[in-house]
């Protein structure tokens, strides 16, 4: 067993408390109590669960790998980086030691023996391919955040934060989503058995295997790109890069007449409502979970998302600030318009991500309801508008899955 | 190397021969610790490249640290372990069989078995510094590394270093403290706004000594 393993090994057993293990037997009681009330179908239980795994697994392989704890120390020792990452991945496992146990409990609540097996097959499929495709994934970002080839595509995509950061912000999600087919294809097999069922743990034994190449010169560049992000972000003392926003490059496309305004939305809507805005890519994400079993109800789901995330035009028409609105001259029309194009820009996450899965008909839907949804906003002028608002959105969802009933 | 607007360090050209000890000095945000934090490999400079022994840090970072041993501001050791087993990690990893001179030189007696976590800042510091040296490296890079030790340790540290000098290895030293840098260096590298604003040996300062000459250099740049 390789020093670092061993040393893994080492701070596990230090860390080891009663609450811990009462931490593994509490989440694992509550995923029966999930796994019981929701099984009812085995398929669909099994890819929200693995889903969510993979998912969280992704997260905890970056805290270990890239930004680990001792990365500070390591980082000064002649090393080999294969074996630094593999012992970072076990301990990413051992710390989410709870999530996997909870995630196997709630699959063995399904009645049917077949299914049970195949449910924790694709669990222990969907922990394997956590852990090791976001490994080779993060590894694959930090030669990207250094690549000059990529600087033009990172910059596009950054926001406000440094250049070398986007290659991280996104890796979780494209581990996910190459993570996410395999497992809704695994998790389909569960209650119709098929070679889909190996998919995820084949794809996991490629990772595993790239692992070591990939880890080359990675490993060690992970502290210079860290050392960028950090020196980069004292820019943020330089009111220009303080500025910059999600999408500000978008605003050269709009009419010259729009762009102030645009700007100013996208500047005020990133600040004060930074978590509906992202949330959208989360609310698209599961309205697709939702889709993959009962697509009626990832059609509801997506037009949630989409009046949720449309709401933030309502919102901003009525909690304006005064300094705001005195910043430029009023034009309602153009101003309107502006905003449109940004909050139209702002739910799409919600409406494309679960369109891809659920066909067109679902994405002209959510299209629809974030139509409708910004048309309110052109009515909506002092505060008790945004009630209302919630309120139609409400009502028409409740029809909507009153009709499906 | 820019931080965002921020000429962090220009135009730097050091070479630190073999049985040299140099003292690097100047006020908080000169950019020494930038420098040092280059020569470990842990930042990447915009242009320029930095080698030890003739190994390239960037192109072949194992095989430069090879050659390396560092302490940096904050030292980093595992709370978790004790000494004696921080040590034996360091050991392993670096192929290097024995801890016995290490422990001496972390001078911990009887708390070398104890939990890292309950050292004081100055055990801790002596603990990084005797795994900097397991592999008596060809360079020793110490960023305020005197800091947090009581006088005995600190003049116990001073004395090793120049033995190490005297044995034909380097040493760079940074600091803020001008009498440390006086008392053991060789060679007094002066670092103001990035750049350096001086290079002198101890001999060459004449009256007032490093003071004066910190003074002069740096007055137009504070504040």
């Amino acid at each position: 067993m390789n020093v670092h393993l061993r040393l893994a090994l080492r701070r596990a057993r230090s860390r080891a408390t009663l609450a811990e293990v009462g931490g593994v037997a509490a989440a694992c009681g509550m995923a029966w109590v999930v796994g019981t009330t929701g099984g009812g179908d085995a398929s669909a239980l099994t890819f929200r669960v693995s889903t969510a795994l993979a998912g969280w697994l992704g997260l905890a392989t970056y805290g270990a790998i890239v930004r680990a704890e001792d990365r500070n120390l390591l980082a000064l020792l002649p090393l080999d980086e294969a074996a630094v990452v593999r012992a970072a991945v076990v301990t990413a496992a051992r710390e989410q030691l709870a999530l996997i146990a909870a995630a196997m409990v709630a699959v063995a609540a399904v009645p049917d023996p077949g299914e049970r097996v195949r449910a924790l097959g694709v669990i222990a499929s969907a922990t394997a391919m956590g852990l090791t495709v976001s490994s080779a994934v993060h590894l694959g970002a930090v030669r990207l955040a250094r690549d000059p080839r990529a600087a033009a595509l990172l910059d596009l995509v950054r926001g406000q934060n440094p250049r070398a950061q986007a290659a991280f912000l996104y890796a979780p999600g494209v581990a996910l989503a190459v993570g996410g087919l395999a497992l809704a294809g695994a998790s389909t097999a569960v209650g119709q058995p098929s070679v889909a069922l190996v998919v995820p743990i084949a794809l996991a034994g490629v990772a595993a295997w790239a692992l070591g190449p990939l880890s080359l010169g990675a490993w060690y560049e992970a502290s210079v790109v860290l050392g960028e992000i950090d020196a980069r972000l004292a820019r943020l003392a330089d009111p220009l890069e303080t500025r910059r926003v999600a999408l500000d490059w978008a605003v050269r496309f709009l009419p010259p007449s729009w762009r102030p305004y645009a700007l100013r939305d996208l500047r005020d809507g990133w600040r004060a409502r930074r978590s509906v805005i992202t949330g959208a890519y989360v609310l698209g994400l599961l309205a697709v979970a939702v889709g993959v079993s009962q697509p009626e109800w990832g059609r509801v789901a997506t037009m949630a998302g989409a009046l949720w995330v449309a709401g933030v035009a309502t919102a901003m028409t009525t909690s304006e600030l005064p300094f705001l609105r005195a910043t430029l001259p009023r034009r309602d029309g153009v101003e309107w318009a502006a905003r449109v194009a940004v909050v139209g820009a702002w739910c799409q996450p919600a409406v494309l991500l679960p369109g891809v899965l659920l066909g067109a008909p679902a994405a002209l839907a959510g299209e629809a309801a974030v139509s409708a949804g910004l048309l309110f906003s052109a009515i909506a002028r002092r505060a008790p508008w945004r009630g209302a608002y919630m309120g139609w959105a409400a009502v028409s969802l409740a029809l909507l899955t009153w009709g499906f009933a | 190397m820019m931080y965002g607007k921020v000429l962090a360090l220009h135009n730097v050209d050091l070479v630190v021969p073999p049985g040299e000890f140099v003292g690097l000095i100047g006020h908080n945000g000169a950019g020494k610790s930038t420098l040092l934090r280059i020569v470990m490999g842990l930042l990447a400079p915009d242009s320029g490249r930095v080698s030890i022994a003739g190994v390239d840090v960037f192109a072949d970072p194992a095989g430069a640290r090879r050659h390396l041993g560092a302490v940096p501001e904050e030292p980093a050791v595992y709370e978790f372990l004790s000494a004696r087993e921080h040590l034996e990690f360091v050991a392993e990893v670096r192929g290097v069989g024995d801890v016995g001179a290490a422990l001496e030189v972390a001078d911990l007696g009887s708390d070398a078995d104890r939990p890292i976590r309950e050292y004081s800042q100055g055990m801790r510091r002596r603990t990084a510094l005797a795994a900097a040296l397991l592999h008596d490296p060809d360079l020793l890079v110490l960023d305020e590394a005197l800091n947090g030790l009581d006088p005995p340790s600190a003049a116990r540290v001073r004395g090793l270093l120049r033995a190490r000098v005297e044995a034909g290895r380097s040493v760079v030293l940074s600091t803020h403290v001008a009498e440390t840098v006086e008392r053991v260096a060789d060679r007094i590298v002066v670092l103001a706004r990035g750049r350096v604003a001086a290079d002198v040996r101890p001999g060459e300062l004449g009256d007032g000594g490093l003071d004066r000459l910190f003074a002069e250099i740096l007055a137009p740049t504070v504040g």
